[in-house]
């Protein structure tokens, strides 16, 4: 084969699977943008944080007065500095630029992308299978927010068997792992965080041998396939309230060769029957939903529970015992200005005393830290008694 | 549940599609620099792609490794070339020197 025939081979092999999948300009595009958060992240809220630690706090005591103890009150002394709207410039520039950017490889791709769905859903021959249902009704802050400012929210259609959501959604992911320093050294596989969860949870119920699996707010359902090959006797079902993203989810599965069942489903409120699931997971589902549905979506773990199950459970370790007050306000300014409504919120819930009025034993419910790598997550949930 | 109502309201958040809040005490300067980073980010993009373009005619043998660097343009070719920086530079400065000489 000549060059040119195999670089036009490989670039059909590229666009040949299903997925995001960026051209040249467009990945240059997408690198720039995480290295730019990754500096917005780092170097100027580091730069923030020592502001605040070495200079204004000091200085406020040194005038008498009192120690800041609450977020609103670290956040008056900050606000107002030009570092500090530089970080929030550069935090929402940031943000529009990897909307702009993504949509542009979503728009060359999407039609494709939407035959390769219809041709995967009707084929007869998919391992695993896609539920949609009309009678879902889609609660804030989800049908309310534009979450993270993605343009039209997670689970609007304009089209039909739209994917548009979903496949902007996707491209945002990689470049995250860039912005949080997480892209450092070994890329990490695409199935990574449930491959983690996955190890939690035989930490955690070693005697367990889930034989059905459910994953709640799976989203574009990349983690989802880590589960069925952790644990490739059980049968994994996974659920999400953006229909793009369960269309997704089922053409992903089907092309990465693994069986998997999505439905659209309301975690707080789903139509499986009592016990029907022996391990119960979530990757970062909690902080963009309510304290009602928390709690709604606990007490579902708890019904959806064979006896001896596992409810696991990820999600942001911003819990105010765990982080600065200066981390406190800026992740506060992602609730204002990054579509985040129940950022805050959620990191002031208890989720053992949550799992505890679920049904969950006292002695069973936890509410922990894990690391992974440099990072570590925020674990709760229970075991239903056996 | 009452408790439910109560808990189901959100703090206030961005407005859906807005892009143009701004932080800085002069929104000009901050949309100035949103602009130097959009520029920066498209000289990014367009020095990769020269880049991946110098490597493959490396690759194929079109080129050897360093003779674009070596290259001299012809006396029309530099000709044109400066021509172009100059109108270049025009574009992006010429409206700051009017818009300030008339200041004064």
């Amino acid at each position: 084969m000549g060059h040119e025939q195999a670089i036009a081979s490989e670039m059909n092999a590229q666009e040949a699977g299903f997925g995001f999948a960026p051209n040249h300009d467009e990945t240059a595009r997408l690198a720039f943008v995480g290295a730019l958060k990754k500096f917005a992240n780092f170097n100027v809220e580091g730069r923030v944080a020592k502001l605040f630690d070495e200079e204004l706090l000091p200085a406020h005591i040194a005038k008498g007065n009192p120690v800041p103890q609450i977020r609103k009150q670290a956040a008056s002394l900050i606000e107002d500095h030009p570092l500090y709207q530089l970080w929030g410039s550069l935090t929402f520039h940031s943000q529009n630029l990897m909307w702009d950017a993504v949509q542009v490889t979503t728009d060359r791709t999407l039609d494709a992308q939407i035959a390769q769905y219809q041709a995967t859903a009707s084929s007869g021959d998919a391992q695993g299978s896609v539920a949609l249902s009309d009678e879902l009704l889609v609660k804030a802050p989800v049908a309310t927010t534009e979450i993270h400012r993605q343009p039209g929210g997670y689970w609007r259609e304009t089209r039909a068997d739209d994917l548009e959501a979903a496949l902007n959604y996707s491209g945002t992911v990689e470049l995250y792992r860039i912005a949080k320093g997480m892209a450092a050294g070994d890329s990490p596989p695409d199935d990574a965080f449930g491959r983690f969860v996955s190890g939690v949870a035989k930490k955690y119920a070693p005697d367990l041998n889930p034989t059905a699996i459910l994953d709640m707010g799976c989203g574009t359902g990349e983690q989802t396939l880590a589960y069925k090959r952790v644990f490739p006797e059980a049968e994994v079902h996974a659920i999400d309230v953006a229909r793009p993203f369960i269309r997704f989810a089922h053409a992903n599965a089907e092309d990465a060769g693994v069986a998997a069942h999505f439905a659209e489903m309301d975690a707080g409120a789903t139509t499986y029957e009592d016990e029907s699931f022996d391990l119960i997971v979530s990757i970062i589902m909690f902080h963009e939903t309510s304290k009602a549905q928390a709690h709604d979506i606990m007490k579902e773990c708890h019904r959806l529970l064979k006896p001896g199950g596992l409810a696991l459970h990820l999600d942001v370790p911003y819990q105010p015992s765990q982080i600065p007050l200066i981390k406190q306000v800026t992740n506060n300014w992602q609730v204002r200005h990054n579509g985040e409504p129940f950022w805050s919120g959620f990191a002031d819930l208890d989720m053992k005393e949550v799992a505890i009025n679920a049904g969950f034993d006292a002695d069973s419910a936890f509410a922990t830290y894990e690391a992974v790598g440099p990072a570590a997550y925020h674990f709760f949930g229970g075991r239903k008694a056996s | 549940m009452s408790e439910h109502d109560a808990s189901d309201s959100f703090p206030e958040g961005p407005r859906p599609g807005d892009r143009h809040t701004t932080f800085f005490d002069d929104p000009v300067k901050e949309h100035l620099l949103r602009g130097l980073i959009t520029v920066s980010m498209e000289l990014s993009v367009t020095r990769e792609r020269v880049a991946t373009l110098e490597a493959l005619l490396v690759e194929t043998g079109a080129i050897k490794a360093g003779q674009a660097d070596a290259y001299q343009p012809a006396l029309e070719d530099a000709t044109a070339r400066g021509e172009a920086r100059e109108k270049l530079i025009e574009s992006v400065l010429g409206l700051f020197l009017e818009s300030l000489a008339k200041a004064d």
